[in-house]
């Protein structure tokens, strides 16, 4: 067991050179790493997980460079070697993939030539052999028809089919370690499953060390031997998965903890992080969490605190864990600390549910295709093909699914911002779809929307008053630069900012901050109705918990509608009352959100929910070995929307799909908890697959049929 | 591919009738038909009637767009416009002022424009993506900000002083090559050397430094890193891998001025005169000679519509995601 260590860091420090003066990104850090290990690095964004990962590999960007500290690799620093002795050691024995397969593959060089080059390289094979060897290689990470796909470019791999590609490229060189950073963030969650069982076979195959980058507590559970925690360059907590799992000991990690959402702490406010990750040109001196601890003693922000053993494995860099203060405090658990009630929670949703305020019925948009001289239209990619959609007064609608399945486009098509091609929409009893242009001035003071980016959402040359007037002044809601400055002020405060803010510039903002401008945009108008497009996905969990506190304290005291559109099913369960699962232009299942998420019945939910990984870690037994994907998650990705498949456009990936399936699709069929599904399996019989736990309405006669 | 190569070419049409319309009108605003008579002819002692038979005999005696006194489509075709500017779809140029036929003008005079700019459009390329890549190598480094301001001096001056200044230590104090002149075959070499050297010094400046831009733009990228983190090494890295991704944007920049290099130079060939097409579009703007300058002006933009076609294509050659359906 105790094998000699592959990988010893020690001290490492790593520094860029900005116009304001170097900051150091990594401060400090030391571990080890055997052999057929994973560590991960868990953190937020900007706390220098990454730049550890590649200040081992020495690929620093220009003005980056390591400071102080060993790097020692089978033995040898990797930072006292010349260049040419570590250009070596790149790509065969030290391997690495990225974030975005997307932008980490050249997009003018065939992928086989981008393996290729790698066995020129390090493994002195060329010509017919070398094609031998990466046909071999793309076999062993799951492409299928690999001597074709050695001839494609980049862009005609989906975006699985990219990151497989760069683990191939990683693996030519036989690595004894691999570094990972973030290999699934940009991937869809039921690719992420596929990955991660991809590496984690792999890596039992291969005995690889595997160094993982991840901001994510689920990637991190499912994948980790041993996890260390980082904050603002420091590496603050150094355990066992397990025992990291059962009960991390750092204030920070435990906040990680508090603040993610889910089932358990529904209708509960998360527990969120004050402030943002401080700026690492300006750190505190003392203990750099100190100011966001909400358990901070007197010391922690004056001194800098040592690192405590709290086992032989398990390190904590925390002024709690000192041998004097450990025994008042140790044993004090997230779960059992009492949230502050900050904002109230979402409204359980009651017997009677209020009225319906936007009824969606037969929503379509389809976008033309056109080829030839003419241009005549040949076809066309149904983006949105026939949803139904109802939202009630002050509820949450969740419009769930994978990137391409439509979701996007729909929240667009109800706002008209896209005219739709069918359909109808009733806003407050009103048909939306017969409105002339000049009512929809009047629809868009009731209705607005949250965008996914919040850098991208807010016009970088208006102040943020000016972006917060525009839509008043537009629909006519408040009159006069006065009286407008007033509202200003006090929507900024009802988002948690500061009324004298409106003067100032949207790059002066951190993520977090602009996403509650574009929400105090979207309230300058009093909607009655917001459509939130991931909301969250571009912040960091602490931030996102920020924001999610925030809607649901403003659904509670204005009565808001949210349509939350997203791929996040935790944040569903912690938030919404009603989902609508979507696939490629239609919706596959909708219902209440606790009978949703808790027995999924359509087949494609159900591969969603199990690709989702736990935050809690699963023992090895459980994981899947070798590169077969676990049963629950589907293989492939999703199609094009553009040639959807016939039949059933989810039987291809269906592992309970019957012949029907591939022949015409599945009419909806309402279940006895009054759910919709579309599906030839499981919307047949009526509680033919009735689980424990659903609920069975009054009115349901065939409710009482036995679970199977 | 065919398709879209057919449409583009109909474009073409509507373009180049606009560039007609527009090149007469302007002549036509400045000038009457009387007043090209009397530059002609000389400004004094001449007759009204002298005039009028000049311009019967080049066919400048119709109106410019509507012929009132014609019949039925002749009001709209017996026109200067449609009898001048209109003939040249049919690639028939007329006559020049002076009597002599501009289609045989313009095939004499392609070849010693021709052999200024091919040599100067291949030489200025290779050395300024030579050189932009150099100072991206040693980006960050004194080097590269030497580069830089080299380059940034060499942009500031104007392109007249490195014809007169080239001409006069050259020609003049070393005695190397001749000032200026031309000749057919080997012997004409010597004619040439200094033009196309001052035509690659000229563009230099800029041009490396817009592609010392676009290189360091592509080195910033992810894949780049996926390259290094390969162990190759930084020359392999350059040369594999940004040098094929950087040359999509210069492509565009660089293949639409191919079909123009037939027309010469203005300037270098005036100053060190080269019979080319370059001289000879400035003598007939000089000369007021309206036939030449509307032939030049209609074949520079059939050119540019060509090179603007082939950029589209070389697209299609360099970047494997642009397909054309």
């Amino acid at each position: 067991m105790t094998t000699a260590p592959l990988l010893e860091v020690e001290g490492l420090v790593t520094e860029l050179r900005l116009a304001g003066g170097p900051i150091r990104p990594v401060d400090g850090v030391s571990f080890s790493l055997s052999p057929g290990r994973t560590l991960a690095l868990l953190g937020e964004s900007g706390c220098g997980k990454s730049m550890t990962a590649l200040s081992l590999m020495r690929l620093l960007p220009d003005n980056g460079r390591v400071v102080a500290g060993r790097v020692r690799f089978r033995g040898t620093n990797l930072l006292a070697q010349p260049e040419r002795a570590l250009r070596a050691l790149r790509g065969s024995a030290l391997a690495m993939i990225f974030q975005e397969p997307a932008s980490s593959l050249n997009p003018v060089l065939t992928i086989g030539r981008q393996i290729t080059e790698v066995l020129e390289l390090h493994q002195g094979l060329s010509g017919p052999a070398a094609r031998t060897r990466a046909r071999a290689l793309l076999e062993s990470v799951g492409i299928g028809a690999a001597d074709e796909r050695l001839d494609a470019y980049p862009f005609q791999f989906s975006g699985g089919m990219k990151q497989r590609a760069m683990i191939a490229m990683a693996l030519a060189g036989d690595p004894a370690l691999l570094i990972a950073d973030e290999p699934t963030t940009a991937l869809d969650v039921t690719v992420q499953a596929q990955v991660l069982d991809l590496l984690s076979g792999l890596q039992a195959e291969r005995g690889m060390a595997m160094l993982l980058v991840s901001h994510d507590l689920g990637v991190v559970a499912r994948m980790a031997d041993e996890v260390g925690v980082m904050y603002a360059g420091e590496l603050i907590e150094l355990a066992p998965a397990v025992r990291f799992f059962a009960g991390p000991a750092h204030p920070y990690a435990q906040q990680l903890f508090a603040a993610q959402p889910g089932r358990e702490r529904r209708g509960a406010p998360l527990v969120a992080l004050a402030g943002a990750v401080p700026d690492l040109a300006a750190l505190p001196t003392a203990c750099r969490f100190a100011p966001r601890c909400d358990r901070a003693l007197a010391r922690c922000h004056v001194d800098r605190p040592e690192q405590h053993l709290l086992a032989p494995d398990h390190r904590v860099r925390c002024h709690l864990y000192a041998p004097a203060e450990a025994a008042v405090v140790i044993g004090v658990r997230p779960a059992e600390r009492e949230p502050a009630a900050q904002s109230a929670p979402p409204a359980t949703p009651s017997d009677a549910p209020p009225a319906v305020l936007l009824d969606v019925r037969g929503l379509a948009l389809h976008f033309p295709i056109r080829r030839g001289l003419l241009r005549r239209q040949v076809g066309a990619v149904r983006a949105v093909d026939g949803i139904d959609l109802a939202l009630h007064a002050g509820q949450t609608l969740a419009l769930v699914g994978e990137s391409g399945c439509g979701k996007t486009t729909a929240g667009k098509a109800i706002l008209r911002l896209i005219e739709p091609t069918g359909g109808t929409i009733r806003f407050d009893g009103r048909d939306l779809a017969a409105l002339p242009a000049a009512g929809l001035r009047a629809l868009r003071a009731s209705m607005q929307m949250v965008f996914q980016d919040p850098f991208g959402s807010l016009n970088p040359r208006l102040r943020v008053g000016e972006i917060i007037a525009e839509g008043m002044s537009a629909t006519g809601a408040v009159r006069g630069a006065g009286a407008q400055r007033a509202r200003i002020g006090t929507l900024l405060e009802e988002v948690g900012l500061a009324a004298a803010m409106m003067d100032r510039y949207p790059h002066a903002f951190s993520g977090g901050q602009r996403q509650r401008i574009a929400i105090a945009r979207a309230l300058a108008v009093a909607p009655r109705l917001l459509i939130l497009d991931e909301p969250t996905s571009a912040l960091d969990v602490s931030v996102q918990a920020q924001i999610l506190n925030l809607l649901a304290g403003l659904q509670a005291e204005r009565g808001l509608a949210y349509l939350f559109i997203t791929h996040n099913l935790a944040l569903v369960d912690y938030f919404a009352h009603a989902v609508a699962v979507m696939y490629l232009g239609r919706i596959v299942e909708q219902g209440r959100a606790d009978d949703i998420l808790h027995d999924p019945r359509h087949p494609y939910t159900r591969a969603l929910i199990a690709s989702v990984p736990a935050p809690y870690p699963t023992r090895p037994a459980d994981r899947a070995v070798g590169g077969e994907a676990a049963p629950t998650v589907p293989a492939g990705e999703i199609p094009s929307p553009a040639s959807p498949p016939a039949g059933c456009h989810f039987h291809p990936r269906c592992p309970e799909a019957l012949p029907v399936c591939r022949e015409r699709y599945p009419e909806p069929t309402v279940l006895d908890d009054g759910r919709v599904i579309r599906c030839h399996v499981r919307g047949g019989g009526r509680g033919l697959a009735m689980g424990t736990g659903s609920v069975v309405t009054t009115g349901g006669t065939a409710g009482a049929a036995p679970a199977t | 591919m065919s398709t879209y190569l057919i449409r583009r070419l109909l474009y073409a049409l509507p373009i180049l009738l606009g560039v007609n319309l527009i090149t007469f009108a302007l002549f036509f605003v400045v000038n009457s038909p009387d007043d090209m008579a009397r530059m002609q002819l000389g400004v004094k002692r001449v007759t009204p009637e002298a005039i009028e038979k000049w311009k019967v005999e080049r066919g400048y005696d119709k109106p410019l767009f509507w012929n009132a006194g014609a019949d039925g489509l002749a009001r709209v075709t017996d026109t200067l416009f449609v009898s001048k500017s209109l003939a040249m779809f049919r690639f028939d140029f007329g006559r020049a002022d002076d009597g002599r036929d501009i289609a045989t003008e313009i095939r004499t005079r392609m070849g010693p424009s021709l052999a200024i700019a091919l040599p100067t459009f291949l030489l200025s390329l290779i050395l300024t993506i030579w050189f932009a890549l150099f100072l991206v190598f040693f980006r960050h480094t004194t080097l590269d900000l030497v580069g830089v301001m080299l380059c940034v001096a060499m942009m500031s001056v104007s392109s007249l002083f490195y014809i007169i200044g080239g001409q006069y230590l050259v020609s003049k104090v070393w005695s190397l090559v001749p000032i200026s002149g031309y000749a057919e075959g080997l012997d004409g070499l010597r004619f040439l050397v200094l033009p196309v050297l001052i035509g690659v010094l000229g563009g230099l400046g800029g041009g490396a430094r817009w592609y010392r831009t676009l290189f360091l733009e592509e080195i910033g990228k992810d894949y780049v890193k996926t390259a290094r983190a390969k162990g190759l090494s930084e020359l392999t890295v350059l040369w594999r891998h940004v040098l094929k991704n950087g040359m999509i944007p210069i492509l565009t920049g660089v293949v639409v001025v191919i079909p123009t290099l037939f027309l010469g130079s203005l300037l270098t060939e005036s100053f060190f005169g080269i019979p080319g097409l370059g001289s000879y579009t400035i003598d007939a703007i000089n000369a007021q000679d309206f036939a030449v300058v509307r032939a030049m002006v209609f074949i520079g933009s059939l050119l540019y519509i060509i090179g603007l076609v082939a950029t589209d294509l070389s697209y299609v050659l360099v970047d494997p995601r642009v397909r054309f359906d």
